[in-house]
Protein backbone atom coordinates (compact mmCIF):
# COMPACT_ATOMS: atom_id res chain seq x y z
CA UNK A 1 0.00 0.00 0.00
CA UNK A 2 2.53 2.48 0.61
CA UNK A 3 3.73 2.05 -2.78
CA UNK A 4 0.52 3.69 -3.56
CA UNK A 5 0.85 6.10 -1.16
CA UNK A 6 4.08 7.48 -2.23
CA UNK A 7 2.36 7.62 -6.43
CA UNK A 8 -0.45 9.44 -5.16
CA UNK A 9 1.03 11.65 -2.61
CA UNK A 10 3.57 12.75 -5.38
CA UNK A 11 1.58 13.08 -7.69
CA UNK A 12 -1.09 15.41 -5.99
CA UNK A 13 2.34 17.21 -5.02
CA UNK A 14 2.99 17.59 -8.59
CA UNK A 15 -0.53 19.40 -9.28
CA UNK A 16 -0.36 21.61 -6.69
CA UNK A 17 2.89 22.84 -7.24
CA UNK A 18 2.78 23.72 -10.59
CA UNK A 19 -0.40 25.86 -9.59
CA UNK A 20 1.20 27.14 -7.15
CA UNK A 21 4.35 28.04 -8.91
CA UNK A 22 2.45 30.00 -12.03
CA UNK A 23 0.56 31.61 -9.34
CA UNK A 24 4.13 32.86 -7.83
CA UNK A 25 4.90 33.94 -10.98
CA UNK A 26 2.28 36.24 -11.05
CA UNK A 27 3.16 37.46 -8.03
CA UNK A 28 6.56 38.85 -8.26
CA UNK A 29 5.99 39.95 -11.27
CA UNK A 30 3.62 42.73 -10.31
CA UNK A 31 5.28 42.72 -6.86
CA UNK A 32 8.69 44.30 -6.90
CA UNK A 33 9.81 44.15 -3.51
CA UNK A 34 9.04 40.08 -3.39
CA UNK A 35 11.39 39.87 -6.85
CA UNK A 36 13.82 41.54 -5.36
CA UNK A 37 13.53 40.08 -2.32
CA UNK A 38 13.85 36.55 -4.13
CA UNK A 39 16.94 38.06 -6.32
CA UNK A 40 19.09 38.94 -3.17
CA UNK A 41 18.41 35.40 -1.70
CA UNK A 42 20.30 33.30 -4.52
CA UNK A 43 21.55 36.31 -6.90
CA UNK A 44 19.02 35.84 -9.53
CA UNK A 45 14.50 35.81 -8.84
CA UNK A 46 14.55 32.54 -11.07
CA UNK A 47 16.89 30.50 -9.47
CA UNK A 48 15.31 31.13 -6.32
CA UNK A 49 12.08 30.20 -8.00
CA UNK A 50 12.99 26.68 -8.65
CA UNK A 51 14.85 26.09 -5.11
CA UNK A 52 11.39 26.95 -3.01
CA UNK A 53 9.44 24.88 -6.10
CA UNK A 54 11.48 22.02 -5.63
CA UNK A 55 11.39 22.40 -1.53
CA UNK A 56 7.51 22.53 -2.04
CA UNK A 57 7.34 19.74 -4.62
CA UNK A 58 9.28 17.17 -2.13
CA UNK A 59 8.06 18.37 1.25
CA UNK A 60 3.96 18.16 0.01
CA UNK A 61 4.75 14.88 -1.59
CA UNK A 62 6.54 13.48 1.44
CA UNK A 63 3.98 14.47 3.90
CA UNK A 64 1.04 13.59 1.49
CA UNK A 65 2.88 9.97 0.98
CA UNK A 66 2.31 9.64 5.08
CA UNK A 67 -1.58 9.41 4.94
CA UNK A 68 -3.81 7.07 3.36
CA UNK A 69 -5.76 8.62 0.72
CA UNK A 70 -8.79 7.22 -0.80
CA UNK A 71 -8.29 4.22 -3.91
CA UNK A 72 -10.66 6.81 -5.69
CA UNK A 73 -7.92 9.27 -5.54
CA UNK A 74 -5.60 6.56 -7.18
CA UNK A 75 -8.13 6.84 -10.19
CA UNK A 76 -8.59 10.37 -10.79
CA UNK A 77 -4.83 11.29 -10.04
CA UNK A 78 -4.10 11.11 -14.18
CA UNK A 79 -7.06 13.89 -14.50
CA UNK A 80 -5.84 15.92 -11.25
CA UNK A 81 -2.26 15.84 -13.18
CA UNK A 82 -3.69 16.77 -16.21
CA UNK A 83 -5.51 19.89 -14.43
CA UNK A 84 -3.16 20.95 -12.90
CA UNK A 85 -0.49 21.10 -15.77
CA UNK A 86 -2.87 22.83 -18.35
CA UNK A 87 -4.00 25.39 -15.11
CA UNK A 88 -0.66 26.00 -14.72
CA UNK A 89 0.48 26.65 -18.11
CA UNK A 90 -2.54 28.82 -19.08
CA UNK A 91 -1.98 31.27 -16.04
CA UNK A 92 1.26 31.70 -17.42
CA UNK A 93 1.20 31.80 -20.77
CA UNK A 94 -2.06 34.05 -20.09
CA UNK A 95 -0.38 36.23 -18.04
CA UNK A 96 2.57 36.69 -20.08
CA UNK A 97 0.63 37.74 -23.09
CA UNK A 98 -1.46 39.93 -21.48
CA UNK A 99 1.70 41.74 -19.59
CA UNK B 1 32.95 28.56 -27.42
CA UNK B 2 31.87 27.77 -23.97
CA UNK B 3 29.15 30.10 -24.10
CA UNK B 4 28.02 28.14 -27.30
CA UNK B 5 28.29 24.60 -26.00
CA UNK B 6 26.36 24.96 -22.85
CA UNK B 7 23.77 26.29 -24.94
CA UNK B 8 24.00 23.68 -27.43
CA UNK B 9 23.79 20.90 -24.47
CA UNK B 10 20.90 22.38 -23.04
CA UNK B 11 19.19 22.07 -26.20
CA UNK B 12 20.69 18.58 -27.53
CA UNK B 13 19.47 17.21 -23.94
CA UNK B 14 15.99 18.06 -24.29
CA UNK B 15 15.42 17.06 -27.42
CA UNK B 16 16.95 13.37 -26.27
CA UNK B 17 14.42 13.94 -23.16
CA UNK B 18 11.60 14.03 -25.72
CA UNK B 19 13.02 11.27 -27.59
CA UNK B 20 12.94 9.55 -24.54
CA UNK B 21 9.77 9.98 -23.89
CA UNK B 22 8.39 8.69 -27.10
CA UNK B 23 10.43 5.44 -26.63
CA UNK B 24 9.08 5.07 -23.08
CA UNK B 25 5.43 6.20 -24.41
CA UNK B 26 6.08 3.50 -26.76
CA UNK B 27 7.15 0.85 -24.65
CA UNK B 28 4.21 1.65 -22.21
CA UNK B 29 1.70 1.14 -24.53
CA UNK B 30 3.06 -2.18 -24.76
CA UNK B 31 4.32 -3.18 -20.98
CA UNK B 32 4.62 -6.20 -19.95
CA UNK B 33 7.34 -8.06 -18.03
CA UNK B 34 9.39 -8.57 -20.45
CA UNK B 35 10.04 -4.93 -21.09
CA UNK B 36 9.74 -3.93 -17.62
CA UNK B 37 13.12 -3.46 -16.99
CA UNK B 38 13.95 -1.47 -20.10
CA UNK B 39 10.52 0.87 -18.88
CA UNK B 40 12.64 1.75 -15.83
CA UNK B 41 15.63 2.70 -17.40
CA UNK B 42 13.65 4.87 -19.89
CA UNK B 43 11.85 6.77 -17.49
CA UNK B 44 15.15 7.13 -15.60
CA UNK B 45 17.17 8.45 -18.46
CA UNK B 46 13.66 10.96 -19.74
CA UNK B 47 14.49 12.34 -15.68
CA UNK B 48 17.99 12.76 -16.28
CA UNK B 49 18.59 14.57 -19.60
CA UNK B 50 15.34 16.84 -18.97
CA UNK B 51 17.23 17.60 -15.57
CA UNK B 52 21.06 18.39 -17.17
CA UNK B 53 18.61 20.44 -19.38
CA UNK B 54 17.12 22.24 -16.89
CA UNK B 55 20.54 22.92 -14.75
CA UNK B 56 22.78 23.50 -17.94
CA UNK B 57 20.30 25.72 -19.43
CA UNK B 58 19.78 27.20 -15.88
CA UNK B 59 23.08 28.36 -16.17
CA UNK B 60 23.57 29.71 -19.61
CA UNK B 61 20.37 31.82 -18.66
CA UNK B 62 21.44 33.07 -15.48
CA UNK B 63 25.43 34.13 -16.77
CA UNK B 64 24.83 34.53 -20.41
CA UNK B 65 21.46 35.60 -21.74
CA UNK B 66 21.87 38.89 -20.05
CA UNK B 67 23.45 40.10 -23.15
CA UNK B 68 21.26 38.37 -25.56
CA UNK B 69 18.35 39.84 -23.90
CA UNK B 70 19.75 43.42 -24.74
CA UNK B 71 19.89 42.77 -28.57
CA UNK B 72 16.72 41.24 -28.48
CA UNK B 73 14.82 44.03 -26.60
CA UNK B 74 16.47 46.37 -28.80
CA UNK B 75 15.50 44.67 -31.96
CA UNK B 76 12.30 44.24 -34.00
CA UNK B 77 11.29 41.40 -31.88
CA UNK B 78 11.42 42.13 -28.39
CA UNK B 79 8.59 39.92 -27.93
CA UNK B 80 10.99 36.81 -28.27
CA UNK B 81 11.97 37.95 -24.54
CA UNK B 82 8.99 39.51 -22.97
CA UNK B 83 6.16 36.76 -24.18
CA UNK B 84 8.99 33.55 -25.33
CA UNK B 85 12.01 33.74 -22.85
CA UNK B 86 9.17 34.65 -19.90
CA UNK B 87 6.83 31.85 -20.36
CA UNK B 88 9.55 29.54 -21.19
CA UNK B 89 11.81 29.75 -18.01
CA UNK B 90 8.73 29.32 -16.09
CA UNK B 91 6.95 26.68 -17.89
CA UNK B 92 9.79 24.67 -17.81
CA UNK B 93 9.08 24.49 -13.67
CA UNK B 94 6.17 22.33 -15.14
CA UNK B 95 8.17 20.59 -17.31
CA UNK B 96 10.96 19.49 -14.61
CA UNK B 97 8.04 18.39 -11.77
CA UNK B 98 6.48 15.95 -14.03
CA UNK B 99 9.89 14.82 -15.24
CA UNK B 100 11.04 13.89 -11.40
CA UNK B 101 7.62 12.59 -11.09
CA UNK B 102 8.01 10.02 -13.59
CA UNK B 103 10.22 7.84 -12.27
CA UNK B 104 8.21 7.47 -8.98
CA UNK B 105 5.13 6.95 -10.85
CA UNK B 106 6.99 4.35 -12.99
CA UNK B 107 9.03 2.33 -9.87
CA UNK B 108 5.86 2.63 -7.40
CA UNK B 109 3.34 0.55 -10.17
CA UNK B 110 3.54 -2.85 -8.83
CA UNK B 111 2.63 -3.62 -12.88
CA UNK B 112 2.24 -1.70 -15.45
CA UNK B 113 -0.66 -4.21 -16.99
CA UNK B 114 -3.37 -2.41 -14.82
CA UNK B 115 -4.91 0.40 -16.83
CA UNK B 116 -5.17 2.54 -14.19
CA UNK B 117 -1.07 2.78 -13.52
CA UNK B 118 -1.00 2.47 -17.53
CA UNK B 119 -3.08 5.03 -17.78
CA UNK B 120 -1.05 7.74 -15.11
CA UNK B 121 2.47 7.06 -17.21
CA UNK B 122 0.91 7.62 -20.03
CA UNK B 123 -0.28 10.67 -19.60
CA UNK B 124 2.73 12.02 -17.39
CA UNK B 125 5.09 10.96 -20.93
CA UNK B 126 2.67 12.67 -23.00
CA UNK B 127 2.69 16.18 -20.99
CA UNK B 128 6.86 15.76 -20.93
CA UNK B 129 6.88 15.15 -24.48
CA UNK B 130 4.04 18.13 -25.36
CA UNK B 131 5.62 20.59 -23.22
CA UNK B 132 9.39 19.65 -24.37
CA UNK B 133 8.09 20.05 -27.92
CA UNK B 134 6.97 23.75 -26.62
CA UNK B 135 10.57 24.26 -25.06
CA UNK B 136 12.06 23.58 -28.30
CA UNK B 137 9.90 25.77 -30.27
CA UNK B 138 10.02 28.88 -28.11
CA UNK B 139 14.13 28.44 -27.76
CA UNK B 140 13.52 28.21 -31.82
CA UNK B 141 11.56 31.94 -31.35
CA UNK B 142 14.21 33.32 -28.83
CA UNK B 143 17.50 32.68 -31.10
CA UNK B 144 15.40 34.10 -34.14
CA UNK B 145 14.85 37.12 -32.01
CA UNK B 146 18.67 37.46 -31.16
CA UNK B 147 18.67 37.33 -34.97
CA UNK B 148 16.47 39.99 -36.11
CA UNK B 149 18.68 42.41 -33.21
CA UNK B 150 22.02 41.65 -34.65
CA UNK B 151 20.52 42.16 -38.23
CA UNK B 152 18.78 45.28 -37.31
CA UNK B 153 15.95 44.22 -39.01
Amino acid sequence: MKTTHNKIGFGLSLAITAVISSVFVVLKEINAPLKTWMKDLTGHHWVTHGILILAFFAGLGFLLSRYKLSDSMNLILSKIIIGGTLLSSVIIIGFYLLH
Amino acid sequence: MFKEMLLFSHVAFGVMGVLAGVWLFVEVLNASENNRTRINYMSVIVTTMMCLSYIIGGYWYVFFYGADKAIIKAGSWPWAHGFFMEAKEHLFFVLLLLSIYLPIAVFKSDGLTDKTSKKLVLIVTGLIIIIGLIMEGFGSVISAGVKMGLLGE
